[in-house]
């Protein structure tokens, strides 16, 4: 979308340094979770900013610099924070931000629905003494809620502008912007709340002589911190006082509308129907995704095949030359054909889930359930995110308190299997076994999962304060954000993961040319004889260490044929497909638990999926005897 | 916390509206919050979300499976793990 001429002008992901001279003033999007923070950057940012329906969706500081009426800003997407006595490192991040000087301008996004908790951040954002303006937004949620918000009455009242948008349709996005930079022009802020010197000599006589607090007099200090929780729990009242008479006196009720999306909420998390709909939604979910893949993949195997015959007859075989063509030509093929005719929809069908506020109703429906295994709900968020891929999945357990959640959640994330290991099960249990196949190893991959949380949760007990969780409204999914949310997603296998599926595949052709994969095969044949699969397969796992799909793709290439079936049992592409589901995570997915649980706890994560993986790829070996399957 | 769950077994004429667990209470209910767990920093969390002493909540559902209870405190859906809400004192409101 191009507002008045507002472009994209590059983006990175952290915001440590700086602000280069010339760059603009430097706006911080600051406002509680769910508010819509996250779409108004998107409205003026192009897509960079990850935005979801749930709490702690913005885990990184995401920037980027936008012309707004011909001057530049550099804007600044801050994770959601209720307050700014963080309590998660996510909510940490966010004040650290704000009180390291580093915004010359605040746009604090507030869901007018919700206006008398937003207004209690915004309070507390006034004493930064930092130039702000009030966004707020969705005033369409608040009408049919029934509340009429004076804007002008706000602004009076809190000296600041106010600003009325529906982020989402881009109405009065604009303003907020050339608000902003107005505002930014002005210098900082005068104290314009005073506190009552009542409140305030109550909590003086509450603190140690020497404590450093910050009230009225001191505003630019952490709220103290140093204080205690008392103090501190002094000021929240205060706060949330005034920002109740504020709401009180520019808000004026009517009648709320009829909004089906109660009755709807209603029906999603009912204690019987609510659990009758998340397995149907969930089924349905797969069975589309399926659907879509396996036409997809039929009508693109065709067309590729054709496309090869005139290369592949001019080419000849036994040189070095055509098996390096025809291994990489086959790298290629395989991430058009097997990985992105499942993972399109894959994407597309999560995001949808996400964006509409469905998540957070599963964490409802299931907490009582992970209770039985040590965990709450909140961990379900990681969980299903892991089922898109694990990397943001252990990135989004920061908005776990604990350290032991951040830890469970991140190792049950990556057992659940990723889009890359779906498509495996997709395009080789599903397509040559029957999509009641894929979804048995899905079901059996719940159940280890569910296991495996009831057993580390053992060996690591602890009690925390369980769910703490706001379940925000459903909203209508856009389209557009969607989509970009899908493609940002899409984009990391295009440009990465597909140049490495060529890549391999290239490799392994030489390496089959040479014979050099005997040798691999060969150390690699206990293992693979234990499995009960062929040793030419052995090579294959190597590759999906670096991704999952890898393993597959390469295969088509050992085995040296897309037709799986006609060199693999049944059997043998359960196992394989088994295995593959449990094995240890990526490279990239090591890492990022790495930094999140750090180097030991990693270490024994993969060492224990390994170790599934074997146990279960030995144990579909005796199905046939119970299914008779060929 | 115990003593004010002690006096009101103690006399029950007042138990109307004697304080009693927020997971006691049936959907639709109000309440008004008396006392708050300690510890884990779960006053503060509760705070920001609505959930303070002296404030009222409306609750929504209850989970199966001792599954969380779903409150409406100042126009939003805030869910509580049974366990936390069973440490919650409230009041019951008319």
């Amino acid at each position: 979308m191009n507002l008045f001429g507002t472009r994209p002008a590059g983006c990175c992901s952290t915001c440590s340094e700086s602000c280069q001279p010339g760059s603009g003033p430097r706006v911080a999007l600051v406002g509680q979770p769910n508010c819509g923070k996250s779409t108004l950057f998107n409205a003026v940012a192009g897509y960079r900013s990850a935005t979801g329906n749930f709490v702690g969706t913005t885990v990184r500081l995401t920037r980027s610099r936008v012309r707004v009426n011909s001057s530049a800003i550099e804007l600044v997407d801050l994770p959601g924070t209720y307050s700014l006595t963080a309590t998660s490192p996510v909510e940490r991040a966010a004040r650290d931000f704000l009180f390291g000087g580093n915004a010359d301008v605040i746009i604090n996004v507030i869901d007018a629905a919700l206006l008398s908790r937003s207004l209690e951040l915004t309070l507390e954002l006034l004493d930064l003494g930092i130039p702000l303006v009030v966004c707020l937004n969705m005033v369409d949620e608040a009408s049919r809620n029934g509340m009429t918000i004076s804007a002008e009455t706000l602004s009076r009242a809190l000296g600041v502008p106010v600003v009325e948008t529906v982020a989402s349709r881009g109405t009065g996005v604009a303003q907020v912007f050339s608000q902003a930079l107005k505002s930014g022009q002005t210098p900082r802020l005068e104290q314009s709340l005073i506190w009552p010197e009542s409140a305030v000599e109550r909590l003086e006589a509450s603190l140690p002589p020497k404590a450093e607090c910050a009230v009225g007099a001191l505003p630019r200090r952490r709220p103290a911190e140093a204080a205690g929780e008392t103090a501190d729990l002094l000021i929240v009242a205060e706060r949330r006082r005034r920002a109740e008479r504020l709401a009180a006196e520019s808000v004026t009720f009517g009648r709320p509308r009829a909004d089906f999306r109660a009755s709807l909420d209603r029906l999603l998390t009912h204690p019987v129907f609510g659990y009758v709909f998340l397995v149907l939604i969930l089924v349905g979910f797969f069975w589309a995704v399926f659907g879509i893949g396996a036409w997809l993949e039929k009508e693109l195997l065709a067309l590729m095949a054709s496309a090869y015959r005139p290369i592949g007859a001019s080419l000849g075989t036994g040189t070095m030359f055509s098996s390096l063509v025809r291994s990489l030509w086959d790298g290629f093929v395989g991430g058009a054909t097997i990985v992105l005719p499942y993972l399109l929809p894959f994407l597309f069908g999560l995001a949808l889930l996400e964006d509409a506020g469905y998540l957070p109703r599963v964490a409802y429906l299931l907490d009582g359930l992970l209770h039985r295994i040590g965990l709450h709900g909140t961990s379900v968020v990681p969980i299903m995110l892991g089922y898109g891929c694990s990397v943001p999945a252990c990135l989004s357990t920061r908005v776990l308190p604990s350290r032991r959640d951040r830890f469970l959640a991140s190792v049950l994330a990556t057992l659940v299997p990723c889009s890359a290991r779906s498509t495996v099960i997709f395009a080789l249990a599903a397509f040559y076994l029957g999509p009641a196949w894929a979804l048995a190893i899905f079901a059996f991959n719940a159940l280890v999962v569910f296991f495996s949380g009831w057993l580390l949760a053992r060996l690591w007990p602890e009690v925390s304060i369980g769910m703490i969780l706001e379940v925000p409204r459903y909203q209508w999914p856009s389209l557009r954000m969607t989509s970009r949310k899908v493609w940002l997603r899409l984009r990391e296998f295009v440009v990465v993961s597909w140049p490495l599926l060529i890549f391999g595949s290239g490799v392994l052709g030489l390496v089959e040319f040479w014979h050099a994969d005997r040798l691999i095969n060969t150390a690699l044949s206990p293992l693979m004889s234990a499995l009960g699969l062929p040793a030419a397969v052995g090579v294959t796992l190597i590759f999906g260490v670096l991704r999952k799909e890898l393993s597959m793709i390469m295969l088509v290439q050992a085995l040296g044929t897309t037709n799986i079936h006609a060199v693999l049992t049944s059997t043998q592409i359960l196992t394989f497909t088994v295995f593959l589901t449990f094995y240890i995570p990526c490279l990239a997915t090591l890492a990022a638990m790495t930094r999140e649980i750090g180097k030991k706890l990693t270490a024994l994560a993969a060492a224990y999926s390994f170790a599934l993986a074997t146990l279960f790829g030995i144990a579909v070996r005796f199905l046939p005897r119970l299914f008779a399957l060929a | 916390m115990t003593a004010l769950l002690d006096r009101s077994s103690d006399s029950p004429e007042i138990a109307a509206s004697a304080p009693v667990p927020l997971d006691s209470l049936t959907p639709q209910a109000r309440a008004e919050i008396v006392a708050l767990p300690e510890g884990h920093g779960a006053a503060r969390r509760l705070a920001e979300l609505g959930i303070f002493i002296g404030g009222q909540v409306k609750v929504v559902r209850i989970a199966p499976l001792s599954g969380p209870v779903l409150l409406e405190v100042r126009g939003s859906l805030v869910a509580l793990g049974r366990r936390l809400a069973h440490r919650i004192v409230v009041r019951v409101l008319a």
